[in-house]
């Protein structure tokens, strides 16, 4: 797994480097488009709307549609100058309750762990959220923009989740009754709640349909390797060192003796 | 601390390239090209990990029973390679690695599955051994370990470095190398007691950016720093599939070639931000210019104002 991106945690006067990885990643089958008569991949053209010229990436540029067929063109020197400082490092802002913040505002997750040097800041900082049960919030600037971070602790590093700002959040679209209930039945229905609780379990969830697509996809690749299985020699490594070191020995029939034959295993 | 517990081993690295020769206090190895790998291995589990210590069993999971054919709890130090058409294949171990998706991980270890071949042991038992000589390192080594497809252990020759190196000439391999008898194991050392002898030198460089030719074949452009200043030092090819060239493709694009002077076959070149490192292959000239440069991977283990002049 490569390193996402690199990044310093500051707090309060020490700073932590630290690695971050993406901490999720999509297993789902995905296919290409190909030509039904020979096989081949679909490749897409760039072409202009209004005079049908084909485009390469020098020929476009950038353009935001404020109203219908109308554009104000962005430069690239436009964008750079309003371009956030860029502030590399995590600056922690405050600290909360770990329960207090609803699901709702994280985006994407990363794993992170200490660098070199980093590790006994980073452990002190970790332990003492798991402790306190608490998260810290922080800042950093992402590509250009500024960005809103959760750094949450686990039993092994920390979690450091981007979250949304207030206003990318949707408000519920419409408003709906909320009918008055009747203690028995609401009683009865944290009795059934209760009564179906149990840990979450995430490993005994598994996504059915992609299961059965790899054993398709399988059974179908394994009958296209056949033929060609067939006709390649099993190569391996210990035969090719093998080779080589025996034809040494035949070069030398002096002194046979002294290259060491490698005893085979019991 | 333990070296087995803390799981943390900068393996000892080559110090020195040398023209092939004959020596009574070394012993001679191939050179297999893969990923250099130090395994954990005890009674109930393998972990592998890669020279920057990341963990390598998710990307090959055909090695996680190699544990069963080692006797002892042990640390080795080795290669992992997969083999195709006899030879050990770096293009292949390379896309494997930058791979995610598990279903594909999946078909291309039962297509192309990895094995390790080691050549050193640092740790027997419980304790480690790395102040023992070589070759009684070797014999341990023998001795702890029961060969199979996934789990190999170095041949090695003695004195007859040249023989071995033409060998490797005849057969396209990657070289040797040669290791003095008595050394002992320095974690994380870059040592003259082993020293490289190839067929193929390489060398890393900035990549600067790209032009695509024709079928599918794009050339990278390559640079090193003198000073401040980068400079122009060639093209290496590489075919538009490698997955590498995805990486470098999503570079942001910069206007202008960041060279001083630059000679005229660059027109159609996409100028990219010096961020990525390569290594070219190529052979050696006498001038000392590359001839049959050819792109071999990124390398993300060093910073673009390393490659210099």
């Amino acid at each position: 797994m490569a390193v996402a991106r690199k990044s310093v945690i500051s707090f309060g006067l020490v700073a932590i480097p630290i690695d971050m990885y993406t901490a999720t990643q999509d297993n789902d089958i995905n296919f290409n488009q190909l030509h039904d008569e020979d096989n081949e991949r679909i490749k897409y053209k760039k072409s202009c709307s209004h005079c049908g010229k084909e485009l390469t990436t020098k020929d476009i540029i950038k353009g935001y549609e404020y109203d219908k067929d109308h554009y104000v063109v962005i430069t690239d020197d436009d964008l750079e100058k309003i371009k956030t400082e860029k502030e590399k490092s995590i600056q922690i802002l405050h600290f909360a309750q770990l329960n207090q913040i609803s699901p709702i505002y994280y985006e994407k997750t990363y794993l992170a762990t200490p660098e070199a040097g980093g590790d006994k800041a980073f452990e002190l900082l970790r332990a003492a959220l798991m402790a306190e049960q608490r998260i810290a919030i922080g800042k950093t600037v992402m590509g250009t923009r500024e960005t809103l971070l959760a750094i949450i602790p686990r039993e092994d590093g920390l979690l450091i989740s981007t979250m949304f700002y207030e206003d990318d959040i949707k408000e519920l679209p419409k408003s709906y009754n909320k009918p008055a209930l009747s203690e028995a039945e609401f009683d009865m229905a944290k009795t059934l709640i209760n009564s179906m609780n149990t840990p979450f379990n995430p490993e005994e969830y598994k996504d059915e349909y992609q299961g059965k697509l790899r054993e398709l996809l399988e059974t179908k690749i394994a009958g296209k390797e056949v033929v060609a299985a067939k006709s390649e020699k099993p190569s391996n490594v210990i035969s090719l060192m093998d080779a080589l070191k025996a034809s040494i020995d035949q070069n030398n029939p002096n002194k046979p003796k002294k290259t060491k034959r490698v005893r085979k295993g019991a | 601390m333990d070296l087995f517990e803390s799981k943390n081993i900068k393996p000892m690295l080559i110090g020195e390239m040398q023209d092939p020769f004959d020596s009574p206090v070394h012993i001679y190895e191939l050179k297999l090209d893969g990923i250099r790998c130090i395994a954990y291995l005890d009674k109930s589990t393998t972990e592998l990990r890669n020279k920057r210590n990341l963990k390598m069993l998710a990307k090959f999971p055909e090695l996680a029973d190699i544990y069963k054919h080692v006797k002892q709890r042990c640390i080795l130090d080795g290669e992992l390679i997969v083999m195709i058409d006899g030879k050990p294949n770096f293009d292949e171990v390379r896309r494997r690695s930058i791979m995610s998706n598990p279903f594909k991980i999946k078909l291309a270890a039962t297509k192309f599955p990895a094995s390790f071949t080691t050549y050193d042991i640092l740790y027997y038992k419980d304790h480690d051994i790395i102040d023992l000589p070589l070759m009684q390192r070797k014999k341990l080594l023998e001795k702890n370990i029961n060969e199979n497809e996934r789990l190999a252990i170095s041949r090695y020759i003695e004195e007859h470095g040249k023989d071995l190196y033409q060998l490797t000439v005849d057969n396209q391999l990657e070289g040797i190398v040669a290791k003095t008898k008595d050394s002992k194991y320095y974690l994380g050392k870059e040592t003259k007691d082993w020293i490289k002898i190839k067929n193929m030198k390489d060398d890393d460089f900035v990549v600067c950016g790209y032009i695509l030719k024709k079928n599918n074949v794009v050339s990278i452009v390559l640079g090193k720093y003198s000073g401040k200043n980068l400079v122009y030092q060639g093209h290496a090819t590489m075919g538009e599939s490698k997955a590498d060239f995805k990486l470098i493709k999503a570079i942001p694009h910069i206007g202008e070639q960041p060279f001083k002077g630059l000679p005229a076959d660059n027109d159609n070149a996409v100028w990219i931000e010096p961020s990525l490192v390569c290594i070219v292959q190529y052979m050696v000239t006498p001038t000392g210019s590359l001839r049959q440069p050819v792109f071999k991977s990124l390398r993300g283990d060093k910073a673009p104002e390393d490659c210099v002049v």
